[in-house]
């Protein structure tokens, strides 16, 4: 996974002089953008938070054998990847619409994903009960709210305004999805090996790094709400 | 940052006199030398843990465009949230488990001493800091303070008491405040500067 990550960054971060000028006068045109497909898709990664929702899942889906429980799982993701998708392209459309800047998308992007990143790192209470265990989970609660939540939907409809390639933001989302699959395929084992304190720890790890990507966010779209409001009254 | 800061941070974060309630109480059916037979074997497998996790981050930091000035922003407000949780503590269930089961790495080398808020930080701290010799030094440093407290856990609640313990993380908590705040405006001077 982490090999794959390494080779696609490589390609898609070019930017010179030039390019740092140009965007000063004319911030929307003629960018190219320093997020990478695998920073996107670590950043979808982290807030799918794949780790922290396996043992709620775990609990879902105890009444039913271990080959149905990865069938259910594997049904939840494909449906959740669907909603993924949609969003992204709604994101496009409606921001554009609300005629956002990219200044702005980049600072509340950066406040939404510190709020939840807060939220990962001292989480609620968890409740498991669920009405009835037996029926099988359809759509809700696995693949939405759980995994293709208001936190992930949200994220992807900033990204999507903001970055110009559909194709960088696909990869991104399917990376981050399989990787995601992955983890909750395994996560019966996982949650044999690290056990369930195991799994909190890594999901409040995983929060705190997403603090950081919240707080590069947020700087990046001030210094360039700053240059930029800096630079009108010349122009 | 010199060695001395860095290796005093480390320390502070793990921890150890929070952790020597959790330890005896988990450990209190096993005679004292089996005691600090694990609590040694479970220190070792977290020291290689947080090493793990100090090579782990600079790759994963660099991958993600992290600039100074957000590492020492998010650092931080990241060291501010950690500090409160030491002096507002929540209470802790250590039960939970079944205590006659010989704890091997859950709960005790993880998340207890390599819990998420280190091995945050030393991520954190392994890429703002170019010297790698540097850092595996305060690790090491840091580690072997908190073995030396945690094997002398029993000795030093017979002495201090439970309150006493309580208090000392307390002030721990305090100072470490002291140090994210620091480091948040840090993080605003770099950032103005650019």
């Amino acid at each position: 996974m982490g090999a794959i990550l390494l080779l696609l960054m490589f390609p898609i971060n070019k930017k010179s002089d030039d390019c740092d000028r140009i965007r000063l006068c004319c911030p929307i045109h003629h960018r190219e953008s320093p997020v990478t497909i695998a920073s996107i898709a670590f950043t979808l990664f982290l807030i799918m938070n794949s780790l922290g929702m396996a043992p709620a899942i775990l609990v879902l889906l105890k009444h039913f054998d271990e080959k149905k429980q990865r069938k259910i799982i594997l049904r939840e993701m494909l449906i959740a990847l669907l909603i993924i998708f949609l969003f992204n392209y709604l994101g496009e459309i409606f921001f554009q619409w609300l005629q956002v800047g990219e200044t702005t998308i980049q600072m509340a992007g950066g406040l939404i994903l510190f709020l939840i990143a807060i939220n990962m790192i001292f989480p609620r209470s968890k409740k498991h009960e669920t009405s009835e265990a037996n029926v099988d989970p359809f759509i809700v609660p696995i693949a939405t709210p759980l995994i293709a939540g208001p936190s992930l939907l949200a994220t992807v409809m900033f990204y999507a305004h903001e970055e110009p390639s559909v194709l960088k933001m696909l990869l991104a989302i399917l990376i981050a999805w399989a990787a995601s699959t992955i983890v909750l395929l395994s996560a019966p084992f996982l949650k044999k090996i690290i056990g369930e304190r195991g799994l909190n720890a890594f999901e409040r790890l995983m929060g705190l790094i997403l603090t950081l990507i919240a707080v590069q966010m947020f700087l990046e779209g001030l210094s360039g709400f700053l240059s930029h409001s800096l630079a009108q009254p010349k122009t | 940052m010199s060695l001395a800061q860095i290796a005093v941070t480390f320390f502070l974060i793990m921890d150890p006199l929070g952790n020597i309630p959790l330890f005896i109480s988990l450990l209190k059916d096993f005679e004292p030398k089996r005691q600090q037979i694990i609590i040694f074997r479970e220190l070792v497998i977290a020291l290689a843990v947080i090493i793990f996790f100090n090579f782990l981050g600079n790759e994963i930091l660099s991958l993600l465009h992290i600039t100074q000035a957000t590492v020492q922003l998010a650092g931080g407000i990241i060291l501010f949230l950690i500090s409160l949780q030491m002096i507002f503590p929540k209470h802790q269930h250590p039960h939970a488990i079944n205590p006659k089961e010989e704890p091997f790495i859950v709960p005790l080398a993880i998340p207890l001493v390599a819990g998420p808020s280190i091995l945050g930080t030393v991520m954190i701290y392994a890429h703002q800091e170019e010297d790698n010799l540097k850092m595996t030094a305060a690790i090491f440093i840091a580690w072997a303070a908190s073995t030396i407290l945690l094997l002398l856990s029993s000795w030093l609640k017979k002495i201090l008491g439970d309150r006493v313990l309580i208090a000392a993380e307390r002030l721990m908590g305090l100072i470490m405040t002291i140090l994210a705040v620091d480091m948040f405006n840090n993080g605003i001077v770099t950032f103005l500067k650019r």
